[in-house]
């Protein structure tokens, strides 16, 4: 049996009067791959902003393993394993990409200030082997040759890249990709098919939300989907069932006569 | 003559170079101008003197210094604590952090003269002579010391920016504070950091400048325009452009006093400045210091 690793009951949040996400449940078990899809405006990326706490949600509950985050900060709930990418690749400008991933695992690091200024061996060691998983990462996704270089000179594909890289590195619980294919070109589309395999390989335990307009991308890879639209779940199955949803199709396609 | 003004003027750059990096680092990371440094450099350097007296027997330098960053990071922290905390709880915009800078500045130099009224201080002196030669050359002790210091402070500031995982959580701090909560990175923690570096760099540094002038209230307030003079021409947020600036600045200021007179050399230096800010806003390290929330 699986288990459940990220459960949301109710979510909701309104900027105004607007609700932006209504009463959003759903579950994801343990090496599950689970798509959220629908138009733009319908709430998809607030789901994130809340379960990530960017957002203060208004009513409803999250859980992580059976413990309840509703309360935790942003911070917290990054330290206890839920990672994530952003729609336009928030990457750390003035940081290669060998230290934008290895900004994600300050919080792994085990020696003080104190221990630094000293030079004792906890500082070589800690920073050695942040170095290794990082290179490790970048090595998964094919990154290891631009480890050096500023990602503001790489191209957009492989900027998308090694954010997956910054939010796995950690080694997280639930991974949340928002619109990974957004503005890849068809090869870029397939190489990123394959490392989400890759990762779906190395990482088995590993659950992964994705956000996605890309329907190849959402219909191969995903086990389960949830259709949404302004804030509300009007669709949820696997794959083949939620293509010939006529709801779904309604709100993509838009009123046909 | 020229090398014994080439290394008083690096030395003093290097004085300049702490303070501008004390203010570029709390500008990294806060996005704002902390002026309040200049009142607690002078306060240090009350410090220093103070514990540099209290003993019968002159303590060692190094003594002096370190007990003076101890008391410049408690103040710092004090500062952050009074002025700037509630601030940062209700996101103010930048211009109140500005107005409470300038205004504990101004509040540690009038305690200052309160108590010490504006009369001038000097340190004891702590070296039997005030020069020595290496071959036939002269040396000033003190400016040598103050180098020697001053460059040690940077050199342990560099690699704890650039070597260690505090540094590296700093400079993601500086460039996104959000995206690097998000990264787990505790980012009241990288605040506390900046202020007690900041602090550091205050209590050596007031120490420093009063081993070479005399001590008065207004003391830390005119060093610091000098390091905000460099952090800007460094570029704003840029350490090792605040250091190259502020090391060119000492040596330019030393030979200006040599060759004009110290009357007319800060009329020149702000002259410099006033030119880079209309020619090059963005500094010599070339990059346009942004202001996120």
């Amino acid at each position: 049996m699986s288990r459940c690793i990220l459960k949301t009951e109710g979510i909701r949040k309104n900027f105004g009067g607007v609700v932006a996400v209504k009463d959003f449940s759903f579950e994801i078990d343990e090496g599950q791959i689970i798509a959220i899809i629908g138009p733009n405006g319908a709430g998809k990326t607030t789901i994130f902003n809340l379960v990530s706490k960017i957002y203060e949600l208004d009513a409803g509950k999250i859980s992580l393993c059976g413990a309840d985050i509703t309360k935790k900060s942003q911070i917290e709930v990054a330290r206890m394993g839920i990672s994530r990418t952003f729609q336009n690749a928030r990457l750390f400008t003035g940081l290669s990409v060998l230290d934008n991933v290895r900004v994600a695992l300050d919080f792994a690091g085990k020696y003080s200030l104190i221990e630094a200024m000293l030079l004792l061996p906890r500082r070589w060691k800690t920073e050695r082997e942040t170095t290794r998983r990082a290179m490790d990462c970048l090595e998964l996704l094919n990154l290891d040759r631009y480890a050096g270089q500023r990602p503001a000179n790489l191209p957009y594909g492989i900027q998308r890249r090694v954010e997956i890289a910054r939010a796995l590195v950690s080694n997280p619980k639930v991974l949340m990709l928002d619109e990974p294919a957004a503005g890849l070109n068809p090869e870029e589309l397939f190489q990123l098919m394959d490392f989400l395999r890759e990762i779906r390989a190395k990482y088995p335990q590993l659950a992964m939300l994705i956000i996605e307009h890309r329907m190849d991308l959402v219909m191969s890879i995903s086990d389960y989907i949830y259709v949404q639209d302004f804030g509300e779940t009007i669709a949820q199955g696997v794959a083949c069932e939620i293509q010939n949803d006529p709801l779904v199709l309604k709100a993509y396609l838009g009123e046909e006569e | 003559m020229s090398l014994q003004l080439l290394i008083s003027g690096i030395s003093l750059g290097s004085v300049y170079a702490l303070i501008a990096v004390g203010f570029a680092i709390v500008f990294s990371v806060l996005k704002f101008s902390n002026f309040a440094h200049g009142g607690m450099i002078s306060a240090c350097a009350y410090i220093g003197y103070y514990f540099q007296r209290s003993f019968p027997s002159t303590p060692p330098i190094y003594v002096t210094i370190l007990f003076s960053a101890l008391c410049g990071v408690a103040l710092s922290f004090l500062v952050d604590f009074i002025a700037y905390r509630r601030l940062r709880a209700k996101q103010a915009p930048n211009i109140y952090y500005f107005l409470a800078s300038i205004t504990v500045s101004i509040a540690i130099v009038q305690i200052l003269s309160v108590f010490y009224g504006n009369n001038l201080y000097a340190y004891p002196a702590i070296f039997e002579s005030t020069t020595f030669f290496i071959g036939s050359i002269r040396f000033s002790t003190i400016d040598t010391l103050i180098l020697l210091v001053s460059l040690a402070m940077l050199a342990v500031l560099i690699y704890l920016i650039d070597k260690t995982r505090v540094g590296l959580a700093i400079r993601a701090v500086a460039i996104n504070a959000q995206t690097s909560k998000l990264m787990g990175i505790n980012s009241g923690f990288i605040i506390v950091a900046v202020f007690a570096i900041a602090g550091v760099l205050a209590g050596v540094s007031g120490v420093l400048l009063g081993l070479k002038y005399s001590i008065y209230p207004t003391l830390g307030s005119q060093m610091m325009l000098k390091g905000f003079i460099a952090s800007v021409i460094g570029g704003l947020g840029s350490l090792s452009g605040a250091i190259a600036a502020a090391i060119i600045l000492g040596v330019v200021e030393i030979f200006l006093t040599y060759y004009l007179g110290s009357l007319s050399t800060p009329i020149i230096l702000f002259g410099v400045m006033l030119v880079f800010l209309a020619v090059r806003p963005e500094g010599i390290a070339g990059r346009f210091a942004k202001d996120k929330v």
